[in-house]
């Protein structure tokens, strides 16, 4: 059973068309990564989830139709976004930036699970009371997807987490997203530029190219495509 | 976006520089947490300043009660217009048009035979409907448009006034009867000093809890990151029109108690500049702290007056002179200054807090 459905026929900013005849779906607890050159409308994509654009078609969440929604309410639904430069709320503290995560929820509910992400993540604990502008750029990105997971979304939307990393810190941060999404059952839709780890731990792919779909697949079937290989994995 | 990542890439090379190679302009820059003094000065300063603030107006002369009444008329628009602009982000050089529909509740009502601590009330829930309703198309524009809409408010706040004549009695001016009822044994400055003190503590109170709370977490959250925080379930539109609402309702409360205490207001009193003292006083006080409004209502109060010993044009030049400075060198205004000289000292009194 498919937790996201997408049909989109366009989608963009005002006139500006970006995402043409785009369908894919989203399993229960599945996980989906999104390949593309810059400027090919993956960002896009993931606003469009989110309701940032202007769309014609549908896009359903469980049955449920998100076209219309207001982004609060789309994200009420159980859609998290972790945008692409992370969003920290720099003049906000690590804790403070948890909570805003949890807007959707009683307060109560939402503090424990601050507390229970700090704990999960020390480095995000020890500075709990020290504005989140001060954090290194991965614990930003770590913080940014805790943040996310404090709704309790039940499909998590990831925007090149990886952007702006050291390799080693990008590949600790796939492996704890792994871990997870396994263990909360949150489905994930990635879009990255780093195809490699990407396609790691992803069970789908799509490559997206102008604002169309051009290539689909699971992701072993993706890393063996020799177009896939030469343009997005650099062999 | 620029102002916060400026300011986040300072406190990282501040640390990394060492304090000694700081320089001044970057050392007053610097962010800080606010003053975690221990419970006991905490207690006692709260206590004597309790004390200190409800036997003053008895043993003074009137002058004084008025003019620290109206330091706490100030403090009042000043919290509610840092709710706005430093907590919310939302520039508004029209709160004087707030100021002024409180100050007129009262005096209506009052013509209009209601008892005068009751028209307070009308006080705040006039400018809160008018704030809202302001707020829903304002809201919608962002930075400069914003700060213009507010502006022309402001301008047209003398000429809507004179225009209401039926209402307002004009450029006649209309007179309030602030006397304290029969069973109170206060004189007029005494009383409406008492007014005064009690609203300022309930908003003081109300907007650190509310600065502190979910909601001034997502009053920063828009103002740092509008779409972020509204991809994460914060429901953007609400919060600023109700922000706007709250901001314009404190402002009109303080309007209704400034027509008690001068018993006699016309259109000349809510001209432009007293906006610009507003903006003046939040500035100066410290964006996004809620002690700064006391600061900077001490500011607008007190420093005109020495400045006009020396010319009346001085004001304004002092204003501005002292606008342009905390802008570039002071953005935490003397509440930063505060946390910049105390911070260490306090930290290092028996029993604190350590954070």
């Amino acid at each position: 059973m498919s937790l996201l459905t997408v049909e989109i026929a366009a989608a963009g900013y005002g006139p500006a068309t970006v995402l043409h005849e785009v369908g894919f779906e989203v399993a229960t607890g599945g996980r989906l990564v999104v390949l593309g050159a810059n400027g090919a409308g993956k960002t896009t994509l993931l606003r469009t989830i989110s309701g940032l654009t202007t769309v014609d078609g549908s896009i359903r969440l469980d049955g449920t139709e998100l076209v219309g929604l207001a982004p609060h309410r789309i994200a009420g639904a159980g859609i998290a976004h972790v945008p692409q430069g992370r969003g920290t709320f720099g003049d906000l503290t690590v804790r403070e930036n948890l909570l805003v995560g949890g807007a959707t929820r009683p307060g109560r509910a939402a503090a424990a699970d601050a507390d229970r992400w700090m704990e999960r993540f020390p480095r995000l604990g020890e500075r709990a009371a020290r504005p989140a502008a001060g954090l290194s750029g991965g614990e930003q990105q770590l913080l940014a997807i805790a943040r996310a997971l404090m709704s309790t979304p039940r499909l998590l939307l990831l925007d090149e987490p990886s952007l702006g990393l050291a390799p080693k810190v990008t590949s600790e941060l796939f492996s704890t997203l792994d871990e997870l999404c396994g263990e909360t059952g949150t489905a994930m839709l990635l879009v990255e530029q780093n195809a490699e780890l990407a396609l790691g731990i992803a069970e789908t792919a799509l490559v997206i190219e102008s604002g169309r779909i051009t290539v689909r697949g699971s992701a072993a079937e993706l890393r063996d495509n020799d177009d896939v290989r030469r343009a997005y994995l650099g062999v | 976006m620029t102002a916060t990542t400026t300011r986040a890439s300072t406190a990282r090379s501040g640390r990394e520089r060492g304090r000694s190679r700081d320089s001044l302009a970057a050392w007053l820059r610097r962010p800080r947490p606010p003053l975690a003094p221990p419970r006991w000065l905490a207690v006692l300063a709260t206590a004597a300043g309790a004390i200190a603030l409800a036997v003053v107006p008895l043993v003074n002369p009137s002058y004084i009660n008025l003019t620290l009444t109206l330091v706490m008329i100030w403090t009042i628009v000043g919290l509610g217009l840092n709710l706005l602009v430093g907590f919310g982000g939302q520039v508004s050089l029209g709160h004087s048009a707030f100021f002024a529909i409180g100050a007129y509740a009262v005096a209506v009502g009052g013509a209009a035979g209601l008892p005068h601590p009751a028209t307070l009330a009308g006080a705040a829930v006039v400018p809160f409907v008018v704030g809202y309703l302001v707020g829903l198309p304002a809201l919608r524009l962002h930075g400069l448009q914003l700060g213009l809409v507010t502006l022309a408010m402001a301008m047209a706040t003398p000429a809507a006034i004179r225009a209401l004549e039926p209402l307002t009695q004009g450029s006649r001016g209309i007179a309030i009867d602030g006397s304290p009822p029969a069973w109170v044994p206060l004189a007029h400055d005494q009383w409406v000093y008492y007014l005064a003190l009690a609203l300022a503590t309930v908003a003081y109170v109300v907007t650190r809890r509310l600065a502190r709370g979910r909601l001034g977490r997502s009053f920063v959250a828009v103002r740092d990151a509008e779409v972020v925080a509204e991809t994460l379930g914060v429901d953007v539109w609400h919060t600023k029109t109700r922000l706007f609402a709250a901001s314009a309702a404190y402002a009109g409360v303080a309007g209704g108690l400034y027509a008690m205490l001068l018993e006699f207001i016309g259109p000349e009193n809510f001209s432009l500049t007293l906006s610009i003292s507003f903006v003046t006083l939040i500035v100066v006080g410290g964006l996004a702290t809620v002690p700064g409004a006391v600061l900077g209502a001490l500011f607008v109060q007190y420093v005109p007056t020495l400045t006009s010993s020396i010319s009346p044009a001085a004001t304004g030049a002092a204003y501005g002179v002292v606008l342009i400075l905390f802008a570039f060198f002071v953005p935490f205004g003397l509440v930063g200054l505060a946390r910049a000289a105390l911070g260490r000292i306090v930290a290092r009194l028996p029993g604190a807090r350590g954070t």
